[in-house]
């Protein structure tokens, strides 16, 4: 039977352990990636209400 | 807790090969750079360069404060000397001018403060951490940076003597010696605008020397780099050959 279970999780004697990792991670990247998108449209919006 | 400020470092440093994390970490803090400068462009503020201020001014105070809490790992060495040796170094310092500019929101009309506006610009150099190209250039200027020195100091002194001989040749061509300092400049680097030109045969000899002098100077600087860049993509192909 192939073992399917994420990295993340740590079989251990008291159960199964998941880690946070992984889900920390997707929400550093997203915020991250939602903060360079607010700010790249705010940017052209500024250059557009500025100069035309 | 040595584990937690470790991957901090590892975020806000540049990107190794499967790092998610410091990749999107690299692309928020480049297009704040970015985008911080486009009030720049702008003769006047609006709403959005408010805004655009507060979120790149927040962001870099987070990475400014970042950096040098991990300064331990950044330095080498795990001292409180290390936080104060960073804190001094180059980077670290345009980091805090890149910081500096969100006091102006705060206080619009104070004089001193709009100063603080042009230092904006200084931002750019944060760019040179996150990409590769910049990182070399900045290699090749630090090993030439003595030869480079030796030829600006060469090409001070002959701005200063040229601009005295004509300051005191022809007093009534300039208002005061920063008009003839600004003229030797001129005529040295061979662009010439024209809008100050000696009148009498000395005075235009003096141009004709600076004029040459100039071609031979300035050229020097740019062989030099090239030299030096040549150099480093040599130096880094065979690395990555062997």
């Amino acid at each position: 039977m192939p073992d399917n279970s994420p990295k993340s999780q740590l079989i251990s004697d008291i159960g199964v352990i998941d880690s946070k990792k992984e889900l920390h991670t997707k929400i550093f990247v997203t915020l991250c990636r939602i903060m360079s998108l607010a700010l790249a449209i705010i940017g052209i919006l500024a250059f557009l209400e500025g100069n035309f | 807790m040595n584990a937690f400020k470790k991957r901090i470092y590892e975020v806000i440093e540049v990107s190794s090969i499967g790092d998610a994390s410091s990749r999107a970490y690299d692309i928020l803090m480049t297009t704040t750079v970015i985008v911080g400068m486009i009030p720049l462009t702008l003769k006047a503020d609006n709403i959005y360069t408010f805004i655009i201020e507060i979120m790149t001014g927040i962001i870099f105070l987070i990475d400014y404060c970042a950096r040098v809490y991990t300064a331990d790992y950044k330095m080498g060495y795990i001292s409180i000397h290390a936080y104060f040796a960073y804190v001094l170094t180059p980077l670290a310092i345009f980091d805090l001018l890149s910081v500096m500019p969100i006091l102006y929101v705060f206080f619009p009309t104070s004089q001193s403060l709009r100063l603080l506006k042009l230092i904006r610009v200084f931002r750019v150099v944060k760019l040179v951490r996150y990409s590769k190209t910049m990182i070399v250039i900045a290699n090749v200027l630090r090993k030439v940076k003595k030869q480079l020195l030796a030829v600006l100091i060469l090409i001070t002194i002959y701005i200063f003597v040229s601009a005295m001989l004509v300051f005191q040749l022809e007093p009534n061509l300039f208002d005061n010696f920063f008009d003839a300092l600004y003229w030797a400049t001129i005529s040295i680097t061979t662009i010439g605008y024209g809008d100050i030109s000696p009148t009498t045969d000395i005075g235009r000899f003096i141009t004709m020397i600076s004029a040459l002098v100039g071609v031979a100077v300035i050229a020097l600087p740019s062989g030099m780099i090239t030299a030096a860049y040549m150099n480093e993509i040599s130096r880094k192909k065979s690395k990555y050959e062997l």
